[in-house]
């Protein structure tokens, strides 16, 4: 008769019975066979989600850690792929008779690629099978080898290397089935701006006479400009996913000017810009212009049409300074990508 | 981060985002404050709370004045850049 315990990382569990995954003991071993003993260990699936509405999956390079709580060993490492998803092999199961007492949880970080320490993790087989190492990640974003791969939407080093943006403890129920899916959701949001004056007021638009009678002149307003003045963006040190050498995909850009009460404004511009657009294809269709007099056209019409959009989502549409600029997460169609965190400081 | 005001540059400082459970106050001064506690701002005069939810507040150096007009009834008030 035989009992077997395992010590993993710090934690002391007993075998189990594969089904039930409660202790089993008194095994009798039959020799010239092969005696198999299950532990209560498991293999999960981690997504990693913004906290965005909608919210999208954070690929992108974002770092998983497994941390034991008794020990705190590193047990696993792997870096987000495109769906958001990290693989995870042999985490412990919240169960009572795994020893030490209330201690069958592990510690779940998600920070921030550091390249040099990233790149030289021995990652697992596993990891490497479903893409989610620094070296696929660096690949996928068609970085050559010799540069740093940052995690995209982040300035990159020394900035926004290594930033821990989740830590918490992480259990997993003793029902969970194999390669279940846990989703977390991190802290990369919108960011939330109020502009007040000294003594908390909020700062608003304000009506401004060009000439001494107001009677006499019509008056306009004077908006309230919050404007993230970066100068180094697009970041040369951020990653940028490419086609090497000069077709970019995505670009991490935090440039953002958000006016008071402007909304509306842009937004009429929004349309006008659209029906010139449409006026376009109608004259093409109706072959009054040529082929390349509608794509200048087009092309002119249209990326006036996107600025008055990009600063239409940034302005508000009362006259007072409460701001919202948002995070944009890599996905289908983004072209300038930006991760507002906490502890991440913009000029 | 800057903002503009009346044609005016009445902030420029570096800004940090703060944690979804907290807020942020950066003065004029670059000082930078976190609170769990809920912050008071004025919306046209009106008392609004801002729970702890990750905003960032930016107090910038403009003063408020008040004028008071003695031949007509009524306070009046206003914001000037400093």
């Amino acid at each position: 008769m035989f009992n077997f315990t395992l010590n993993y990382y710090g934690y002391i569990m007993p075998s189990v019975n594969y089904t039930t995954r409660q202790p089993e003991y008194n095994y009798m071993l039959t020799p010239g066979i092969i005696n198999v003993v299950y532990f209560p260990l498991i293999d999960i699936n981690i997504q990693v989600l913004s906290q965005t509405t909608p919210q999208y999956p954070l690929w992108g390079g974002f770092v998983v850690n497994i941390y034991s709580a008794v020990t705190g060993q590193k047990m696993w490492e792997a870096i987000t792929n495109s769906s958001g998803y990290v693989y995870v092999m042999n985490v412990p199961l919240n169960a009572s008779y795994i020893q030490p007492q209330g201690k069958a949880y592990v510690m779940l970080k998600v920070r921030t690629i550091s390249p040099a320490i990233d790149s030289v993790y021995p990652y697992a087989s596993v990891s490497q099978q479903y893409g989610q190492t620094y070296q696929a990640y660096a690949s996928a974003l068609g970085i050559p080898s010799g540069y740093y791969a940052y995690t995209l939407g982040t300035r990159g080093g020394p900035f926004d290397e290594d930033l821990v943006i989740y830590y918490e403890q992480f259990s997993v129920p003793v029902t969970t089935t194999c390669g279940q899916v846990f989703p977390i959701t991190v802290p990369v949001e919108n960011l939330h701006i109020v502009v007040t004056d000294l003594k908390g007021n909020v700062l608003s638009s304000q009506p401004v006479y060009p000439c001494a009678t107001p009677s006499y002149c019509p008056s306009f307003y004077y908006n309230v400009t919050l404007v993230l003045d970066d100068q180094y963006s697009p970041y040369y040190l951020s990653s940028q996913w490419l086609v090497f050498p000069t077709y970019w995909l995505n670009l991490t850009d935090f440039r953002v000017v958000g006016q008071t009460w402007m909304q509306p404004e842009y937004e009429a511009l929004e349309s006008t810009f659209q029906s010139l657009i449409a006026a376009d294809q109608a004259a093409y269709q109706s072959g009054m212009i040529s082929l390349q007099q509608f794509v200048e056209w087009y092309v002119g019409n249209y990326s006036y049409y996107t600025l008055a959009a990009l600063l239409a989502n940034y302005s508000t549409s009362s006259p007072f300074a409460i701001f919202t600029f948002p995070s944009i997460v890599p996905h289908e169609g983004t072209i300038f990508v930006r991760l507002f965190m906490p502890a991440r400081h913009s000029r | 981060m800057k903002v503009y005001y009346l044609g005016q540059e009445v902030f420029n400082e570096i800004v940090p985002v703060p944690p979804p459970n907290e807020n942020v106050i950066v003065t004029p001064t670059g000082k930078v404050e976190y609170t769990t506690s809920p912050v008071t701002v004025y919306i046209a005069g009106q008392a609004v709370t801002i729970p702890p939810n990750g905003t960032i507040i930016i107090e910038t150096s403009v003063y408020p004045v008040t004028f008071n007009i003695t031949s007509k009834s009524g306070i009046y008030q206003w914001a000037t850049p400093t």
